[in-house]
């Protein structure tokens, strides 16, 4: 434990972040990406860190230990009480999971996403094709002239 | 100490950046007053892995979420709308999608021809050569030929390509018999001096590496070849100071808190709707104990943003809504006038956003956040580059209670109070944004969607921030004259989107710095240009 884990013990961190996020096929589980400490720094930009205590002391001992169903319905429970908790923890776990280069990895795998960022190269600029607007073109005015 | 200038503008944005060049280039000795500095366009976060997650942190458009030191708090606990601005040489062009249309002439004539708000003191046409002058400084790739326009001069650029979800919707939009067009936009798709044709790259809110994407630090600035300009940056007003009927100059901290003053002849104020409020409130005198130039009790009222509800498709295929300028692709103004049918006054704009990287598609920036627990990755790849979304942004007609105070309690890093706002969508914007989505899923069915999903109202779209210092002929219900003179004031003008006076239903940059070059001329005593006299 330590105090930029907020005082909680590191499996229990894991837990939550892979009910959040959990393995599947070649996807990662969130614990395998986030840093659970720069995942408090993230948090304190988008939330009050006290009321996240609380939230996290309201979990059962038990938690990292029962199945995924099972978690994801205390944490659902959890978030009806604390909805801008929960939201704030997971806004902060989506910013680092996907802005890591092994989750972008496994995108590009999945979709051809490019695993680099928008610039400097960019993607190819096509000319805009004039001909879709025929039947625009044949509308008339449709500006008013208020005198 | 104290030191003299001619023109002193505060705000080094999108309009304090074309009334300064305008005012030094026609030989005025000018003085500009920057809260924040210079933002390198090579530092954008787009040249990083990170550029998704600084949008949503150091670069988030909202103050209260970035917290930069050279910022100011809000405080908009009591708002429907959270405002979003930037503070640097380029003001919040530095932070802009560069979607540029214009207002059109029936904005100018809400009153007459609608009978609600009020008409302007000035029509579309006294500000034509100025948008003209204003286009050809920014660099505006477009179309000709949009029926919802009157006639613009050629440009020069070709509009940018509308990307694969558009393709669908502006084919639905032709079944359905509905306008659309390409979008004009601050964006070049041809190299022009030191700025590249934009390479499609997509997030251009975050910076333009390239400075395709326009910035009034890339436009004006680097348009300026008058030694009679000095900009000071880093430099807070934090009043205006006075004696009865004029101003004498202003009083600012610097970035090392040390307070200085500055006498000036004339002072010009483009900070925003929010900004410049702030600041006329924060200047009150024994002469003027509601705040300067608050005569008539309208600094701060009328706040307008343009309420914005969001429609997003979902297809079955890819539609790689990441590839592109997110906010510029094609738009419709089908619905922008009033049918009394409908039940409500004017209309909305129908503007076609492309979509978002992994993370802004997880966040559902555009749509609802990505399901957590064991169906994250089956949600997450359904919308990932598969989405397309269509904007209702409605018109926002003047509500005196819609408004800027000072806060009570809030104040910024020097201590000085902050804005508070104070909105509510009002009942007939509320219609519009309902029909709009109605009409937005039906064009999104008809283009193919397999899912539709609705944000009823995007409470981060603070955007446009309007109406605080409104323009007319009558000292007692409006702040300024046309020119953006103070009634109150001999030598005081305001130049941003405060003075406008109705909104439209469209993105307003295009319109504020029409305004601002049009003050300049008035504030010299140049001749107004006419249509057909561009420079």
């Amino acid at each position: 434990m330590n105090n930029s884990m907020l005082g909680m013990p590191e499996h229990l961190w894991k837990s939550i972040l892979d009910t959040l996020i959990p393995a599947t096929s070649n996807n990662h589980e969130a614990s395998k990406i986030i840093v659970i400490e720069e995942l408090v720094t993230d948090m304190s930009y988008i939330s009050d860190m006290k009321r996240l205590k609380l939230f996290f002391e309201e979990l059962p001992e038990n938690f990292s230990k029962i199945d995924q169903s099972a978690r994801e319905a205390i944490l659902e429970n959890l978030g009806k009480s604390s909805p801008e908790t929960l939201d704030a923890l997971i806004n902060a776990t989506y910013a680092i999971y996907y802005s890591h280069p092994a989750v972008l990895s496994t995108i590009s795998e999945n979709t051809g996403y490019s695993t680099t960022a928008p610039q400097p190269n960019g993607y190819v600029l096509k000319p805009f094709d004039e001909r879709l607007l025929k039947k625009n073109k044949e509308r008339p005015a449709m500006w008013r002239d208020p005198g | 100490m104290k030191s003299t200038c001619q023109y002193l503008v505060i705000g080094a944005g999108a309009a304090g950046s074309a009334v300064a060049w305008r005012l030094a280039e026609k030989g005025a000795e000018v003085t500009v007053l920057e809260q924040g500095g210079w933002v390198a366009p090579e530092s954008s976060p787009s040249l990083t892995l990170g550029w998704e997650r600084a949008r949503h942190r150091t670069h988030h458009p909202n103050p209260n979420i970035r917290r930069n030191s050279w910022d100011y708090p809000i405080d908009d606990s009591d708002s429907d709308i959270s405002p979003m601005l930037y503070n640097a040489v380029g003001g919040s062009t530095i932070h802009w999608g560069a979607h540029f249309p214009r207002l059109k002439p029936e904005d100018f004539r809400v009153k007459s021809l609608d009978g609600v708000g009020e008409d302007w003191p000035l029509s579309y046409f006294d500000l034509e050569p100025y948008f003209e002058i204003n286009d050809q400084m920014m660099g505006v790739a477009g179309q000709d030929g949009d029926p919802a326009y009157p006639p613009k001069p050629h440009r020069t650029m070709p509009a940018l390509p509308m990307g694969a979800g558009a393709e669908k919707i502006a084919a639905a939009y032709d079944r359905l018999n509905y306008h659309w067009w390409p979008v004009d936009a601050a964006i070049l798709t041809a190299d022009r001096g030191a700025r590249l044709a934009c390479n499609n790259c997509g997030p251009c809110d975050l910076g333009c590496p390239r400075k395709s994407r326009a910035s009034t630090d890339v436009t004006y600035w680097s348009d300026l070849h008058s030694s009679k300009i000095r900009l000071i940056t880093e430099a807070r007003v934090s009043k205006i100071n006075s004696e009865p009927g004029r101003v004498t100059g202003v009083t600012y901290i610097d970035a090392q808190g040390i307070t200085h003053e500055i006498a000036a002849d004339n002072v010009v104020i483009a900070g925003n709707g929010v900004g410049t409020a702030r600041l006329l409130l924060l200047s009150s005198a024994e002469w003027c104990p509601q705040g300067l130039a608050n005569s008539s009790d309208q600094v701060g009222r009328n706040l307008m943003f343009h309420p914005t509800a969001l429609v997003t498709g979902i297809f079955s295929e890819a539609v790689d809504g990441f590839k592109g300028p997110f906010a510029c692709s094609i738009y419709s103004q089908e619905f922008y006038k009033t049918d009394p049918s409908r039940g409500f006054v004017r209309g909305f704009q129908g503007q076609t956003i492309r979509s978002d990287g992994p993370l802004g598609s997880a966040l559902g920036t555009y749509t609802s956040p990505v399901k957590w627990g064991s169906q994250h990755h089956e949600d997450f790849y359904g919308q990932f580059g598969h989405t397309a979304s269509i904007t209702v942004t409605s018109e926002d007609l003047p509500e005196a209670h819609n408004r800027v105070t000072l806060s009570p309690t809030l104040k910024d890093h020097f201590g000085i109070p902050a804005p508070k706002i104070t909105y509510r969508v009002s009942e007939n914007s509320r219609k519009i944004l309902d029909f709009g989505i109605e009409i937005n899923k039906a064009v999104l069915q008809e283009a193919g969607a397999t899912d539709i999903r609705v944000v009823d109202l995007v409470t981060s779209a603070g955007f446009h921030l309007l109406g605080t210092t409104r323009m007319g002929s009558d000292p007692q219900t409006s702040v300024v004259d046309q020119f953006g003179k103070a009634h109150d004031c001999e030598n005081l003008f305001i130049v941003d989107g405060g003075v406008f006076v109705t909104v439209g239903a469209l993105n307003p940059t295009s319109t504020i710095q029409a305004i601002a070059l049009r003050a300049a001329d008035a504030m010299l005593g140049a001749p107004l240009l006419k249509v057909a006299e561009n420079e």
